[in-house]
């Protein structure tokens, strides 16, 4: 990282060691993405076809095949150890990818072409073992890259303790967004209701004067009060009778 | 014409006059007079409406006991007092056959009309006095209470037309005339109305026009407290049966009297 010029000399503040990985993570990622696909490609077709290479392929016994990945393992430990004090010390990640990818590319046409265990052992271990370790190399700039911009774990303001905040935004997010749509479907439908035609009013009979009025009742208003009066005049007759009857004759 | 109007003339003063001898010689000039002529259903109504009262409560299927009491019995005073005097009234009246304008129809015509009138003073006194004590209703409908009434007096003008002749006829038809009045009590809706009968009952009941016109007459002055159940045709076709018979009979009976 000191070739690319902006971080000082000396400096050891995790900030600036980080912000310039993160400048070289930046300027290869063509290379870093080639090593992940080359070694994730090598490490799952080879792994676990290894031991069915030694004993069937090879006609070796299956103890050998520990010996393989003893090797390698060992090797791999060493390798990490050495990339990541290289990374720390300011060596070109550059150099260390393109290494590791041809460490992977070499072992992997070596291991095709020879088919013997020895060179299996002694070659092809140790080179895809060197590729292993570097391959984790990536996890370590993964690591620095998210310190760099907060995202690691730990920190107060980093992207794990802002974890749950997300998570209950994003919950309510989620509820916000189904109730716009609820509320939506809703404003929709009751507009489409509102422009529907909901009455229907037809005129079955046009209007006209009534036929034949029911009231009043005239003639029988006019013969109740007839006879009504009648029936009273009979009993004030009656009465008015009775009482000349009493008038002393004159 | 000239001779319809002239007889009609004739007609009213000789009905005016009978009914006037009539009041005279029945209750004489004496103490209230014809106003006697009240008396009895005033009396009677009041008593058997204070006694329903007591017994059965002031008021029967929402209708005040006194009102319908006073209702109901006026008009069966009415009945009872026509057919009783319908009996033998050619009898006591032939002396007035000697005036050649007296026909024998005169004499029941004048005896129900008075009767009629009486029962209807006793009607409309009874009905003021309960009205300020508040027993009794306004008139709902005073065309029906007046249809009513006129049934009532049609059918039993009727019916005295049939007894008279009949009484002079025969001597067991004169005592039968009071039972049968009784006789008629349950059928003339005096006191109960139609619609608080069981349907079958109700329509053998409609053949009697006393029913029908109490009806009218209670649905008049009630107006939608009751359901009056009435049917005029039948009504007014039993009444000119009857009336129609009696005539028959008048005209029968009328040339057996003899002036005495």
């Amino acid at each position: 990282m000191r070739e690319d010029g902006h971080s000082e000399n000396g400096v050891t503040s995790t900030a600036a060691r980080t912000g310039a990985v993160i400048g070289v993570l930046d300027r290869f990622p063509v290379l870093v993405l080639g090593l992940l696909l080359v070694g994730a490609f090598c490490a799952s077709s080879a792994a676990p076809l290894a031991g069915l290479y030694v004993v069937e392929g090879l006609g070796q016994p299956p103890w050998k095949i520990s010996m393989v990945a003893v090797v390698q393992v060992c090797v791999t430990l060493l390798v990490n150890r050495g990339f990541g004090r290289a990374i720390d010390r300011g060596f070109p990640v550059k150099i260390l990818l393109i290494t590791s990818i041809l460490c992977f590319a070499l072992g992997m046409f070596i291991l095709g072409a020879i088919r013997n265990y020895w060179v299996y052992l002694c070659l092809v271990s140790i080179l895809l073992g060197i590729g292993a370790g570097a391959l984790s190399v990536m996890y370590s700039f993964g690591r620095l890259f998210a310190e760099q911009t907060g995202r690691a774990v730990g920190t107060p303001d980093g992207l794990a303790s802002r974890m749950t905040e997300y998570e209950n935004l994003l919950v309510e997010q989620e509820f916000a967004t189904q109730l716009l749509t609820v509320a939506n479907a809703a404003l929709e439908q009751a507009r489409v209701e509102a422009q529907q035609q909901q009455y229907y009013l037809e005129r079955v009979v046009e209007p006209n004067l009534p036929d034949q009025a029911i009231l009043p009742k005239r003639l029988k208003s006019i013969l109740a009060v007839l006879f009504a009066s009648l029936c009273l005049y009979l009993v004030g007759w009656m009465l008015v009778v009775g009482v000349r009857e009493h008038a002393p004759e004159s | 014409m000239a001779s319809f109007s002239e007889g009609l003339r004739v007609q009213i003063k000789v009905v005016k006059a009978l009914m006037i001898r009539e009041l005279v010689t029945r209750f004489g000039r004496e103490n209230i007079g014809f106003l006697w002529i009240m008396a009895e259903p005033l009396l009677f109504a009041g008593l058997v409406g204070i006694v329903w009262t007591f017994l059965r409560g002031p008021e029967k299927h929402g209708i005040d006991v006194i009102a319908f009491v006073a209702t109901g019995y006026i008009p069966l005073t009415f009945l009872r007092h026509s057919f009783g005097r319908s009996a033998k009234i050619f009898q006591s009246n032939s002396a007035l056959l000697y005036h050649r304008q007296v026909k024998v129809l005169d004499f029941i015509f004048v005896r129900v009309s008075i009767e009629a009138v009486g029962a209807m003073m006793a009607y409309i006194f009874a009905g003021i006095v309960l009205l300020f004590i508040g027993r009794f209703p306004i008139p709902a409908d005073v065309s029906a209470l007046v249809a009513g009434w006129a049934i009532y007096v049609l059918f039993v003008l009727a019916i005295a037309t049939v007894l008279a002749p009949l009484s002079e006829m025969s001597e067991v038809v004169e005592k039968l005339v009071p039972i049968s009045v009784y006789i008629s009590i349950p059928f003339s809706g005096v006191f109960n109305m139609a619609s608080w009968l069981p349907p079958n009952l109700r329509e053998v009941l409609m053949w009697s026009p006393l029913v029908s016109g109490m009806e009218l007459m209670r649905y008049g002055l009630f107006g939608d407290l009751v359901t009056p159940y009435y049917d005029l045709p039948k009504a007014l076709g039993v009444s000119l049966a009857c009336l129609f018979i009696g005539l028959i009979l008048c005209r029968r009976v009328r040339r057996t009297l003899t002036v005495s």
